[in-house]
């Protein structure tokens, strides 16, 4: 179920909906903390679905006094004050065969809410990506028809995004019977990223994927975010004194700390 | 796909499928299901819901061993168990002879506190069927929730090196209701609580109950005295401080490590 918190409205119908996949490296996940944290948005609401796995914290983007909580949940809804972005953003993994359940239920909650465009963040195993994926830049987009007409042009043309080759087999079975499955979306590893988009097909939706493997996937989040931003304009592009574009400064979140474990015992080094 | 003596067979490679939705799922993704006694049936269906002015959890047998030694006693009443990953629901009474089960008992000394014990382990898959039947029937608006669980320090992270910390210590959690206590301080990012204490919390903070979790975090696997005795600065919440403490805990604590050590056999 979706709960508002008091005192928001969900008239979200000029908004742009960022949502992230459980994928490979949790990429999507990173980079909407990235953008949450550097847009410093509003928890407007929580998503509370058996499918999800439990996991409560302390605040993620503040560093609270020792005596203050602020409790975080396993999925929540960000949003600014003008409502024209809103963010999901979960944090624990969905239940063994329960993909299924939550991404209808989902894809119905993104259809109710009348969002203007879907941004579907993922990432996918860079390990089965083909020749032509393997040199170049490694984001890939897919786009439902209704974005294609739209923006089309601008990410292909202007932001040189390149659209996901389209697979016609994974495995040496369905080669042989290849013509079923000829404009297959293949992005393995990258959660039910592709669930929502055939669940929200009719809808302006955008897949942004990255290729990447499991470690630390601050630089790819990063990528992400910033590939997002030469679209959407969330932060400021800044420019160093000759000019040239410089990435953009996203703040790290509290929560991003200690990544390598706890502080040790210096005097071990002695 | 071919097989190594050349014949194809109608099936997908493992190593690159993405579904894996299809597989047989274990016992204890099914659902929890509670059960009452006769008595709060019948309570149940003439009031709708049970109300209670604390309710304490114990989550995993480090806190029960402390409600065990400091708040039980004999004297409580059974009110109801939940019983978890068991197949066949409708066969269920709190007379089966199924040990899955956490039970939830009126204190006698004080009966408007209810205590809940989950003797093993409610998985965090499961963990959401099982707060859903234990709040669909307690009324807990104005009702005092208090989780107990216990985590090893060598899953906490923090800037100050672990050498440098006393264990066991506690850390606590509170939902956006409850007023932080000053007992002790709260548990700070990036350490996070997961399974059956995050789910009790997540459905009080959406649900706008008054929530509070409390963690030891304690440095041995076998637990022993000093770590089921760190809970004691959670008796001195406002909400408890009226409650009398066993006179025997001490004794009745040396008693659950007997009991608990002699089921350890490992070193003998």
């Amino acid at each position: 179920m979706f709960k508002l918190i008091n005192g928001y409205s969900q008239n979200w119908e000029n908004a742009s909906l960022i949502i992230p996949c459980v994928s490979v490296g949790n990429v999507g996940q990173l980079a909407v903390d990235l953008i949450i944290s550097t847009l410093d948005l509003q928890k407007v609401g929580y998503i509370y679905h058996s499918a999800i796995l439990p996991i409560v914290g302390n605040d993620p983007y503040h560093k609270l006094p020792s005596n203050q909580c602020s409790l975080t949940t396993g999925c929540e809804v960000f949003s600014n004050k003008s409502s024209t972005i809103v963010v999901v953003q979960q944090r624990a993994p969905i239940v063994k065969g329960k993909k299924e359940i939550y991404s209808t239920w989902l894809s119905d909650w993104i259809k109710e809410s009348k969002f203007k465009q879907v941004i579907i963040l993922t990432s996918s195993f860079s390990h089965e990506r083909i020749d032509q994926q393997i040199y170049g830049p490694q984001l890939r987009i897919v786009m439902s028809s209704s974005m294609e007409e739209q923006n089309s042009e601008m990410f292909l043309q202007k932001l040189k995004w390149l659209a996901l080759e389209k697979r016609s087999c994974v495995s040496p079975y369905e080669m042989e019977n290849s013509d079923s499955n000829k404009d297959m979306i293949y992005l393995p590893g990258s959660g039910i990223a592709k669930h929502i988009f055939n669940k929200c097909k009719e809808l302006p939706v955008l897949i942004m994927s990255l290729f990447c493997a499991e470690g630390d996937n601050i630089p790819e989040a990063v990528s992400l975010s910033n590939h997002l931003n030469t679209w959407l304009q969330l932060v400021e592009p800044q420019a160093d004194k000759s000019g040239s574009p410089l990435p953009c400064a996203w703040k790290i979140p509290e929560s991003w700390k200690l990544i390598y474990g706890s502080g040790f015992d210096q005097t071990l080094f002695h | 796909m071919a097989t190594f003596f050349g014949e194809i067979l109608p099936v997908s490679s493992r190593a690159v499928e993405e579904e894996d939705d299809d597989d047989d799922l274990p016992l204890y993704y099914s659902n929890s299901k509670v059960c009452w006694t006769d008595d709060v049936r019948d309570q149940l269906n003439k009031n709708g819901k049970l109300t209670c002015s604390v309710l304490m959890i114990a989550t995993d047998n480090v806190s029960c061993a402390f409600l065990e030694a400091y708040l039980r006693s004999d004297d409580d009443t059974l009110l109801g168990g939940v019983f978890c990953g068991v197949g066949d629901e409708e066969q269920l009474s709190l007379q089966s002879k199924i040990t899955k089960i956490s039970s939830i008992y009126r204190v006698a000394k004080c009966p408007s506190i209810f205590v809940c014990q989950c003797q093993t382990t409610v998985h965090p898959e499961q963990s959401f069927s099982w707060v859903q039947q234990i709040f669909s029937n307690l009324d807990c608006t104005n009702c005092d929730i208090i989780v107990l669980s216990s985590a090893l320090t060598c899953d906490y992270k923090s800037d100050v090196p672990l050498s440098e910390i006393k264990t066991p210590f506690l850390k606590a959690l509170y939902t956006d209701q409850r007023k932080p206590s000053c007992i002790c301080s709260t548990l700070e990012q990036p350490n996070i609580v997961s399974s059956l204490p995050a789910q009790i919390l997540a459905y009080s903070q959406i649900n706008e109950l008054k929530s509070s979790l409390f963690v030891c975090y304690t440095d041995v696997i076998h637990f022993d005295i000093p770590t089921v005795k760190a809970y004691l600065p959670v008796l001195k919440l406002p909400t408890l401080k009226n409650l009398q403490i066993n006179p025997d805990a001490e004794k009745k604590l040396t008693q659950i490590m007997k009991r608990n050590n002699d089921s350890s056999s490992l070193y003998l």
